[in-house]
């Protein structure tokens, strides 16, 4: 049996403000196993984006447990979090969220200077996921130079630099053409094949089918799990 | 490395966003430029005196409210108390010209003193030529600063040169010092104290009771006990003779002497400093450094949507808080060494028109020099830290989840903070102008103001040796020409300081100011008599016993008849008069002190000055009949005194330079005043931008609805307006309480009326309302279906 690299139990996040009181995620019980591809779907406000933003550590919960790896995290510090972040977890989203300010070679990089590696090795690993990426000619051109699928790659590369252990996904292919869209799923299928957890959030059922697993969310609950047979690759 | 790629952020951030920059940059240089000529100001001003070896072992003799002495005070303390080391007696050149003959031509040194030769072994003047233990030895001989002698020999050795004084006596040069700069007492050649005896008489070395001139100064030991010396000194002095009434000796260290507070009698002969005012200066230096901080704290949070994904997703990576707060500092740091690049460029620029505005000669080499370079860094430091500490709290407190969704809402604590910050900015700048406005109309005040005579169309001119044999025919010749009503001969002229006398009516002692005048100085003047009568040219027995006193004079001495009273003590033999006469008080000096009493006497000497009064009255009065009338005195001059060369000034001109620091002052202000609305208002510009930007789809939406230009304009107005309204309101009595302890330096001055708050309130409202206009008006006439499509 393998790991749980996630387990929630009756997660639960509230969001206050002065007159309403509005209940995003509702005793979510969610495991993932390490090498696991698990696609979250559901309409619009149910709380998908949530609830990667919580297994992300970018949110914390209300109520409930949040084991990663086998840790509570719950009550983590921000800057326990941060490292936590760092090192196990890459994150691309929607609107990719490159540095408008730095080059693409600069946006990589970035995660590898959190992390503190010595500059030959940022430079042979950023260079190796550009190359992965096929945007090696791009390297000093700055994000808005790029295209939305190549400024997508960026953002993959970026979370993929560091070797994380996690990839948390929030509608990657969302500002895409479908030929783009078709890629990065494919590049992250590749990932999900080198034994890189996934956990994406999308509305496409079509891209849905790339995953293990695909989780219902609606309202803050989770309404069906659905086991693929044969998943895409 | 994570600081050379958060270096790399800030510089193509700046480079990006170039207004933006601009305003923080520039409003940053103009502050720190401002702040390093100030700052070279106050590091000039504290330097004064400290060039001295032995700084804190010199001291100065006071007695009562002045600091110069009769010259035999030096003389019979030395070798007296063994912890007077060395005394030193100066004569300063005293105001008059001071005109060397140096073979066919003439030079004005106008700051010549006489010193003893002990000079050099208490002060620090290093000898470039000749021998300090000799320079001064013998009477007539000059030590020339480097300056002076360059001035009159040019590059030829002036040492063994004979210089003419006077016409009469000849000096030689013995030895060339290098120039003295912030020393007290202005220097431009030095010579030997004993040549004043064989042009005085020798008894002028040794007098007790007259000749209050002498500035005179002392050494002590390394170690000393000051006030036990003091003690010494007065008591010995006592001993040995009588100093007129309570005679109080006091010592005053070299340290303390260039910011002395009360200015005393022979201190305006002396270069002086004012604390209070280099205490402003540095208070609004700084605060005009900080007016450049707000802008850069308003508009960075203002711009804070620009950065927050970068904050967002560089958290997300991984990088804690604490990494994001350096990196916004770092940015700041470099944004304010930017400024400090700029800054140093613009205050070498300004720093010509700054020494005109201050007088002075500084230069900004001083600060390349140890451990200035070093301070800058720190301060470039310190200021980017003090500006970026905020934003950066700010910016790196952004949680991801929401700025990467874009839903980044408007922190109200951060525009409350702004909105406190534009208020601040506004404040100071406020304060600055009240302060400019009541500047103005004091010395305005001071300038319009009745005097009690006639200033206007006076020529005065300098008596010499030459003339002074002569004066009758001067006056009479002078007189014959119709423009000139008026021709007097006096000690002293309105504007210039008169001498101090104890006397005594009956049993009453004080102090009062003298005169030396002829029977025209009155009506030359237009200065009316109370009671009794003038001076009379039938009566020779007027002469030298009979006084004039002015009201104020009469009334210290409580007088009800004056007319006749005997005075007693006078500096005339026999040592009695009487008065004769009252006259009108009048400001024989500057609004900034009381009208002194005064007791005018009619001498034959010493008279320095002629008052010639040209009138003007007749139908062809203009500008050519003054020249005309001037040409004429400088005829007769020529022809009465050749060998002096003709030099005059207009009294009124003469009498306002007393106001001159005022004028100054007023300068500087309004230069601070204008500098600091000017970097308020590239604030206020940025954060307007910012404003109207986050606006653009409320206008949008808003002229859809029907809001006409106009209505856009005053919705986006109204709010900055609010602002200054409140930056007034708390600017008012700060700057009232200031201003008024200022007003405190004049006895007579004008109040602070309602009129400068009201110029303050208009003057910054049509300042921001025209930077906020061009924004405001600009979104307002924008197209409302770009807007909205922008949004």
């Amino acid at each position: 049996m393998e790991e749980n690299m996630i387990q929630t139990k009756d997660l639960k996040k509230v969001y206050r403000t002065e007159e309403v009181e509005t209940t995003a995620l509702n005793n979510v019980n969610l495991n993932v196993q390490e090498g696991e591809y698990v696609a979250i779907m559901g309409p619009s406000g149910c709380g998908k984006s949530t609830l990667l933003n919580i297994l992300g550590m970018i949110d914390k919960p209300s109520a409930g447990q949040y084991l990663f790896l086998g840790e509570e995290v719950g009550h983590f510090s921000e800057r326990q979090r941060a490292g936590l972040r760092k090192n196990n977890i890459g994150f691309v989203f929607q609107s990719f969220n490159l540095i408008d300010e730095l080059t693409v070679y600069e946006n990589v990089e970035l995660p590898l200077l959190y992390l503190g590696y010595s500059s030959s090795e940022r430079k042979k690993r950023v260079n190796d996921v550009l190359e992965q990426m096929e945007i090696m000619a791009r390297k000093n051109h700055f994000p808005q130079q790029l295209s939305g699928g190549q400024q997508q790659r960026v953002a993959v590369a970026r979370a993929i630099v560091a070797r994380p252990k996690l990839i948390l996904a929030d509608e990657p292919t969302g500002n895409l053409d479908s030929a783009h869209g078709e890629e990065v799923m494919r590049i992250i299928g590749e990932l999900h094949e080198a034994g890189t957890t996934v956990v994406m959030v999308t509305h496409s059922p079509a891209y849905a089918e790339y995953s293990h697993r695909v989780i219902h969310l609606f309202d803050g609950h989770i309404v069906s799990e659905n086991i693929q047979e044969e998943f895409k690759i | 490395m994570i600081v050379r790629n958060s270096s790399k952020i800030a510089f193509r951030n700046i480079k990006r966003h170039k207004g933006y920059s601009f305003i923080n940059v520039a409003g940053l240089s103009i502050g720190i430029a401002l702040f390093i000529l100030i700052m070279l100001f106050v590091q000039d001003e504290l330097s004064y005196d400290k060039f001295n070896e032995k700084y804190d072992r010199i001291y100065r003799i006071e007695q009562n409210e002045g600091c110069v002495m009769p010259a035999g005070i030096g003389h019979i303390l030395e070798g007296q108390i063994p912890e007077i080391q060395k005394i030193v007696r100066f004569y300063p050149s005293f105001g008059y010209s001071s005109l060397l003959k140096y073979e066919d031509n003439f030079f004005e040194i106008p700051q010549a003193v006489f010193a003893d030769r002990t000079v050099f072994d208490v002060f620090t003047f290093p000898f470039i030529l000749g021998n300090p233990e000799t320079a001064l030895r013998d009477p007539f001989s000059v030590v020339l600063t480097e300056k002076t002698a360059k001035k009159i020999f040019g590059d030829k050795n002036p040492v063994g040169q004979m210089l003419l004084v006077d016409n009469r006596w000849n000096f030689t040069v013995t030895g060339i010092i290098q120039n003295i700069d912030n020393f007290h007492i202005p220097i431009d050649a030095i010579a030997s104290f004993i040549s004043l005896g064989k042009m005085w008489g020798e008894e002028s070395l040794t007098r007790l009771d007259d000749g209050y001139q002498h500035p005179t100064y002392f050494l002590f030991p390394k170690n000393h006990d000051a006030k036990k010396i003091e003690k010494k000194v007065e008591s010995w002095l006592n001993e040995r003779h009588r100093f007129g009434e309570n005679p109080i000796f006091r010592l005053r260290s070299l340290k303390d002497l260039y910011f002395v507070k009360k200015k005393l009698l022979g201190d305006q002969y002396q270069f002086h400093g004012n604390i209070l005012f280099i205490r402003i200066f540095i208070i609004v230096a700084v605060f005009i450094v900080l007016i450049a901080c707000v802008n850069f704290v308003n508009l960075t949070i203002s711009r804070a949507s620009h950065r927050a994904k970068e904050v967002g997703m560089r958290k997300v990576i991984g990088a804690s808080r604490r990494q994001l707060i350096s990196q916004f500092l770092l940015e700041s740091v470099l944004t304010s060494g930017l400024a400090l690049i700029f800054g140093f460029l613009l205050a070498e620029l300004l720093l010509p028109t700054f020494n005109r505005l201050i007088s002075a000669q500084l230069t900004a080499s001083s600060f390349l020099k140890f451990p200035y370079p070093l301070l800058f860094i720190s301060g470039i430091i310190g200021l980017g830290l003090i500006a970026g500490i905020y934003p950066a709290f700010y910016l790196s407190s952004f949680s991801p989840q929401t700025v990467l969704k874009g839903q980044l809402t408007r922190g109200a604590r951060a525009a409350r903070l702004r909105k406190a910050l534009i208020v601040f900015q506004f404040s100071i700048s406020i304060v600055l102008i009240v302060a400019t406005a009541t500047i103005f109309r004091q010395l305005n005040f001071m300038k319009k103001a009745d005097l009690g005579f006639d200033k206007e169309y006076i020529v005065t001119l300098d008596l010499n040796r030459q003339l002074e044999t002569k004066k009758e025919v001067l006056k009479d010749e002078l007189l014959k020409n119709s423009n000139i009503t008026d021709v007097a001969f006096s000690c002293r002229v309105p504007g210039e300081i008169m001498w101090n006398w104890t006397t005594r009516i009956g049993e009453q002692t004080a102090t009062v100011n003298v005169n030396a005048v002829d029977p025209d100085f009155f009506q030359t003047y237009r200065i009316g008599m109370v009671e009794g009568r003038n001076f009379s040219w039938e009566m020779q027995s007027d002469k030298s016993n009979r006084i004039v006193a002015n009201e104020a004079a009469v009334k210290l001495f409580g007088l009800d008849s004056p007319v006749g009273q005997r005075v007693d003590g006078l500096p005339n033999e026999p040592g009695v008069g009487q008065i004769i006469g009252v006259v009108k008080d009048f400001h024989f000096n500057s609004l900034h002190s009381k009208i002194n009493p005064v007791f005018f006497y009619w001498l034959d000497w010493p008279h320095n000055k002629v008052s010639v009064r040209i009138s003007l009255s007749k139908p062809n009065a203009s500008l050519p009949g003054i020249e005309r009338a001037i040409g004429y005195i400088k005829e007769k001059w020529k022809e009465l005194c050749p060998d002096y060369p003709f030099a005059y000034s207009f009294l009124d001109e003469s009498f306002d330079k007393q106001y001159k620091r005022e004028e100054r002052l007023s300068e500087i202000f309004i230069s601070f005043a204008a500098l600091a609305i000017f970097i308020a208002c590239l604030g206020l510009f940025g954060i307007t931008s910012f404003m109207t930007e986050r606006r653009t789809k409320e206008i949008g939406v808003r002229k859809v609805l029907g809001a006409t230009v106009p209505e856009i304009v005053f919705l986006l107005s109204r709010e900055f307006t609010k602002w200054v309204l409140i930056a007034n309101v708390i600017a008012w009595p700060v700057a009232y309480l200031v201003l008024n302890k200022w007003l405190q330096n004049f006895a007579y001055r004008t109040p602070i009326g309602a009129g400068v708050f009201i110029l303050s309130a208009f003057l910054t409202f049509v300042i921001a309302l025209l930077t906020v206009s061009y924004q405001s008006v600009k979104a307002a006439v924008a197209n409302p279906v770009e807007a909205l499509r922008y949004e």
